[in-house]
């Protein structure tokens, strides 16, 4: 890595730590001394500490390696995210380190906060050192230059955004209205209007600010939902956190479970969580939405390397725009962190400027990042390499057409592919070494593995996602009800026949139905939707036919932008075979996803889109704007911009909120799917408390929906996972467990399952409890049988 | 590829001293903000406006009832007939005001219900009342359902007895409370 690193320090060239700059280095210290002080001290000052805590930990580094030449020849947006990931391995890394070594030294705690606040330390001395040898030349002052009033009308609206999406959270948590969360998605549709009207008079960096800004506004949004844990995986992700930090350290023996492999939700958390002093929930609510609101600007800086500003927008627009980025990904904070590493990563593929023998050893540790921080994403990733090697390897276009860039220059080291089968390989066995050598955790993808190759030769009995019918070839989905009398099947076969001891027998729950409710109806027709209706628009029909036609829209979009890229020359020439290849991949991954059931129900064909947008946003728009070409020079693009924010528009919730007629999404309502089963409301959390204290809770059991991970490790040592069923179905339930209903239930009477990836609402039959159990704990929103 | 910023329109926009100034739309954006800060100041001065800010800022504490059973590992699974039967109770109250309950205890089987106990108490904010009752279950069939109930809320507990030991006639309904007077607990 030093030899390619060049020193730029030498005759002529002042060194950078002039002393004009030594205040700043000066004010630094002092800050990292007050953060050493105030977090051993356990001072716990409100707002401050916690935002000195992150800067001390993350943004300091990666400040430090921003302003080194290690990243010499890269824009501003791609030197931030080299910087960020770069701190981010490095602290998982150095946790990992001290988590191993540190013990053997006598330290039985070595993730506790003085360890960690050491090796922040010396993290900046060394970051501090290196940088010293390798400063780089950043013109701050060029950089930091007046703002115009173009680009500071921008940045207003879109910090605008960002707080009145943190009061519009609030305020839903607190049971008010969705008037201020909707203001907030009106100010990013307007600032993204103004954005694109001025895309030419604004800075490259102040655009990189404008979208970081209004993504984490978007994240926001959904993440600050609630006052406890919110979500779906992000319960097991907290638990696995708190396991760690509970312990100061992490081990995969505590819990061996892929979840605990992932060191992005365990070392990672553990060391912000001791400098932030924050409740641990918002750890993941704030700090991890925080640090993955980069990531669109990294999907800008992958689209800017090959095409214009515009296109770079509307790329990130898509990618932000698509409904995971903001009803999911906040619940996934381990595929937050690794989405981060696969964008450094798809950059340093494509770095023009670096030759391969640079660029591949920073591929090498960009996937260690990947495989560290989410182990799905990094099969993924490696999918999608070996299928664009595959493309790459056997293009029936051969290689004449791509041997020239677009500006006429030969094929040089620089343009030479960086994914060869020997980085392949180095990928491969990271993920053996880590996934199966280190933490015995990867069963459950070659499971998966397994029943894929089944699929494919077309022995599989297993069902899809639901999510598939948004596919454009969709296979047929199966319906709900059909789904949850599969489910009872398999958990009479899991719980060992019809009667075993400790379970109702199969007579007694056949005369218990659970017929399927529609859980999350269309919210009621406001004046707008009502207005419209009368004018003989069908609200109803217009907003599910624009969610379809957008999720089938931007399929035909990649399809088409692909084509061009192919057919077309100066696109196949301005783009490059290998970053072309790759988008075959990543295309290729997502639909292996849609056509073999397991994996859409395990994986999640929503989230597969969305990683994959990271690589073909610019080719959703490419194909945009291809296929509104004949609209001529003038409009076509402006049609293209118009679907784009059209689609955002729809699929962000603002246009459903504003007619009615849709079903309610968790961030802008307090009903809706994702509410009613992910929710935690106060009463929940007290009912858990009362549980927690009760005595024998674990040796019972506890059965519920959503909130079994949460005595997990009450008494980590003693707790093995049979002691938990991660359901309270009917046939499931034990007559000695302790039994959880929800709010959700204990008000409506329905529960949810999980099959196949979806979450299927049922009529919970009540009678069947009230004769077998007894109701210990009631508080009005939480109920606890036994 | 992004366009370069046209050097002469740059000289326009600036007054020749380097200085930039002040456009009609900077003016406007003044005064917006002028008057965004005075509608949030005046907000401040009124009841309503301060409720809306705090809902916005700051967690707003949800009320509600515990009712809970002391033991539950320990409630009884069988029981005789008009024995006393001994369990405790808490109620807790997470309303933010100090309020009146009155619990109510019945025993319902599949052939009715009927009254077992009725008490009242004033429960400060965040305090909890533990009772201890002993009741005579009274069902006429076996498994009898023990319940407490708080009227004028939603929240309701149970318990199932095997009951054993000779049946008493009459109907559920309309029998007089037959009770074991319950003990306040703290």
């Amino acid at each position: 890595m030093t030899r390619t690193i060049t020193r730029v320090r030498g005759p002529g060239i002042p060194p950078p730590a002039s002393r004009a700059h030594d205040w700043a280095g000066i004010a630094c210290a002092a800050l990292i001394a007050a953060v050493n002080v105030s977090v051993i001290a356990r001072f716990r000052l409100p707002f401050l500490e916690p935002a000195l805590g992150f800067w001390f930990l993350l943004i300091h580094p990666a400040y430090l390696l921003y302003t080194t030449s290690a990243w010499r020849g890269s824009a501003a947006a791609e030197r931030l995210g080299y910087s960020l990931a770069a701190a981010l391995l490095l602290l998982m890394l150095a946790g990992l380190a001290a988590n191993t070594f540190l013990p053997l030294l006598g330290v039985q705690r070595p993730l506790d906060t003085i360890p960690v606040v050491v090796l922040g330390d010396t993290l900046t001395a060394a970051l501090y050192l290196f940088r010293r040898q390798y400063p780089a030349r950043v013109r701050w002052r060029t950089r930091l230059q007046p703002v115009e009033p173009a680009e500071s009308r921008l940045l207003a609206g879109s910090g605008l955004s960002v707080a009145l999406a943190v009061l519009g959270a609030n305020r839903l948590n607190n049971g008010a209205g969705d008037q201020v969360s909707l203001v907030a998605l009106g100010a990013i549709v307007i600032t993204l209007l103004l954005l694109l009207h001025a895309r030419r008079r604004v800075r490259e960096g102040v655009i990189a600010v404008i979208l970081y800004l209004l993504s984490l506004a978007l994240l926001l949004m959904t993440s600050l939902r609630g006052w406890y844990v919110t979500g779906h995986d992000i319960q097991a992700e907290y638990r696995v956190f708190q396991l760690t930090q509970a312990h100061a350290r992490w081990d995969i023996s505590y819990f061996r479970d892929a979840y605990n492999a992932c060191l992005s939700i365990t070392i990672l958390p553990t060391e912000l969580a001791r400098v932030v002093s924050v409740d641990g929930p918002y750890i993941y609510k704030v700090f991890f939405q925080v640090i993955f609101a980069a990531c669109p600007v990294l999907v800008y800086a992958i689209a800017r390397r090959y095409w214009s500003r515009s296109v770079g927008i509307l790329a990130a627009v898509y990618f932000v725009g698509f409904p995971t980025f903001f009803t999911d990904m906040p619940f996934l904070n381990r595929q937050e962190i690794a989405f981060l590493f696969v964008c450094v990563a798809i950059l340093l593929i494509t770095h023009g400027g670096w030759a391969r023998q640079r660029r591949r050893p920073a591929l090498l540790a960009a996937a260690i990042g990947i495989e560290l921080s989410h182990y799905s994403t990094m099969y993924l990733f490696l999918g999608t390499l070996v299928v664009a090697w595959a493309a790459q390897r056997g293009g029936a276009l051969g290689r004449r057409c791509w041997r020239r860039r677009a500006d006429g220059a030969h094929v040089t080291t620089a343009t030479w592919p960086t994914v060869g089968i020997g980085s392949i390989l180095m990928l491969a066995v990271i993920t053996v070494l880590w996934g199966e050598l280190a933490t015995h955790t990867a069963g459950s993808a070659v499971s998966d593995a397994r029943s894929a190759v089944s699929a494919l030769a077309g022995h599989s009995g297993s069902t899809r996602s639901g999510n598939v019918s948004y596919g454009l070839l969709a296979p047929s989905a199966e319906s709900p009800q059909t789904a949850v009398n599969a489910y009872r099947q398999a958990t009479v076969q899991q719980r060992g026949g019809a009667a075993p001891p400790g379970y109702a027998p199969a007579s007694v729950l056949a005369r218990y139905r659970t017929p399927v409710v529609d859980a999350a109806p269309a919210l009621p027709l406001t004046s707008v939707g009502g207005a419209l209706t009368a004018a003989g628009i069908p609200v109803d029909g217009l907003n599910i036919l624009m969610r379809q036609a957008a999720a089938k829209g931007e399929q035909v979009f990649i399809g088409v932008g692909l084509i061009a890229m192919v057919m077309a020359r100066r696109l196949r020439r301005q783009v490059g075979q290998e970053f072309f290849c790759l988008c075959v991949g990543a295309t290729a991954m997502l639909a292996i996803i849609t056509v073999l059931p397991d994996l859409s129900g395990d994986y999640g064909i929503l989230r597969a889109f969305q990683g994959a947008l990271i690589l073909v946003a610019p080719v959703l728009v490419t194909g945009s704007l291809m296929a509104f070409s004949p609209l001529g020079r003038r409009w076509g693009p402006r049609a293209a911009a118009a679907v784009c924010v059209g689609i955002f528009v729809s699929t962000t919730g603002l246009l459903p909120q504003i007619t009615g007629g849709y079903p309610a999404q968790l961030s802008l309502n307090n009903s809706g799917s994702y509410y009613n089963a992910y929710y935690m409301h106060p009463q929940e959390e007290a009912a858990l408390g009362w549980l927690q204290k009760e005595p024998g809770v674990l040796p019972d059991g506890v059965q519920a929906e959503n909130y079994t991970d949460q005595f997990y490790f009450t008494s980590a040592p003693d707790v093995t996972r049979g002691q938990f069923l991660v359901d309270i179905y009917p046939s499931l339930v034990r007559q000695s467990s302790w039994l959880f209903l929800s709010y959700f239930t204990t008000r409506t009477g329905d529960a949810g399952v999980a099959a196949n990836g979806d979450i299927i609402t049922y009529a919970y039959p009540m009678g069947f409890l009230r004769d077998r159990k007894n109701l210990v704990y009631n508080n009005g929103g939480a109920e606890i049988y036994r | 590829m992004p366009r370069r910023a046209d050097p002469a329109a740059e000289a326009r926009a600036t007054d020749g001293t380097g200085r930039r100034p002040k456009s009609r739309a900077s003016r406007w954006w003044l005064a917006a903000t002028v008057l965004t800060a005075v509608a949030a100041g005046i907000s401040l001065l009124t009841p309503v406006g301060r409720h809306q800010w705090a809902l916005s800022l700051f967690r707003q504490p949800t009320p509600y009832t515990v009712l809970s059973f002391t033991k539950p590992t320990a409630l009884p699974a069988t029981a005789v007939r008009n024995r006393p039967l001994r369990f405790s109770f808490t109620v807790g109250n997470h309303e933010g005001r100090a309020e009146d309950y009155r619990y109510v205890l019945s025993a319902s089987s599949g052939r009715g219900s009927r009254v077992l106990g009725i008490s009242a108490r004033t429960v400060t904010a965040g305090a909890a009342w533990t009772v201890s009752a002993a009741v005579r279950p009274a069902c006429r069939a076996s498994p009898c359902r023990i319940q407490v109930s708080l009227p004028g809320h939603r929240e309701t507990i149970d318990f199932l007895v095997s009951l054993a030991g000779p049946e008493r006639g009459g109907p559920e309904h309309g029998h007089r409370p037959r009770l074991a007077p319950p003990r306040p607990g703290t």
